[in-house]
């Protein structure tokens, strides 16, 4: 299914500065309060919002990004996407290939996307036709699906 | 405007203790604290009042753990919160990091 059919949801533009991040959380986590969805739910949707907004910082410094929060009609799926100026090859690429599971697990950088993708049922990279690509993080409930 | 906040202060030789959140915007601080104390044995980062920790964070406590190391001590996490303990077992580290409740 696509989670993001049938939804409330909520978006809002930050600045590109890492001085957003914390807005950024807050405003899904709010979104997901109002959604009485858990703390779990709650936990998922700070950590991935602040990885997909750093990378997006990061990436594309000063230039804003969009979160959008999402929840299905059914409660079934969370949704967590950020557009970005960024390209896919700011992707780091232990995001685009698996992790062995016993490598590299002391670098010091370059977790940020393996966490979320380990952290959610789906995640996935679409780059529009205007250059900007979205990072949705999509995490199955347990109230619904 | 929300903005993270974080506290680092150095309680005692090779102990620093951090309050509020540890994301790209503070984990600069959190850096600075770890380079600037003298490491003679284990470095202990008690983290009871920190609120949040991504990934950010977890590349500061890698950095911190090599530099004690290299200097034959020990990083230690003190007082972890339960997100931030699982937060370190997603990202593969709770085998290499030292955590102290």
């Amino acid at each position: 299914m696509n989670a993001l059919d049938g939804t409330t949801r909520t978006a809002e533009a930050f600045i590109g500065h890492t001085s957003s991040l914390a807005a950024a959380r807050r405003l899904v986590t709010d979104f997901l309060d109002e959604h009485r969805l858990g703390t779990e739910i709650r936990r998922w949707g700070e950590v991935v919002t602040s990885e997909l907004a750093t990378n997006a910082v990061q990436s594309s410094p000063m230039t804003p990004y969009v979160v959008e929060a999402a929840v299905t009609r059914d409660r079934s799926h969370v949704s967590v996407s950020v557009r970005s100026a960024g390209k896919i090859a700011d992707i780091p690429t232990e995001f685009q290939l698996p992790v062995p599971a016993d490598s590299a697990h002391l670098g010091t950088s370059g977790r940020g996307l393996v966490i979320v993708d380990r952290l959610s049922d789906d995640l996935h990279v679409l780059e529009h036709p205007d250059g900007t690509i979205s990072v949705t993080a999509v995490v199955q409930t347990r109230s619904g699906g | 405007m929300t903005t993270s906040r974080l506290t680092v202060d150095e309680t005692e030789p090779g102990r620093l203790r951090c309050a509020g959140v540890i994301d790209a915007h503070t984990a600069p601080s959190l850096e600075s604290a770890v380079r600037s104390t003298e490491l003679e044995g284990d470095l202990m980062i008690d983290l009871h009042q920190v609120e949040f920790v991504d990934s950010s964070g977890l590349r500061v406590f890698v950095g911190a753990h090599h530099r004690c190391s290299e200097a034959g001590g020990r990083l230690v996490l003190v007082r972890p919160s339960e997100a931030v303990l699982s937060l370190v077992e997603i990202a593969g580290l709770k085998d290499h990091l030292h955590i102290a409740s």
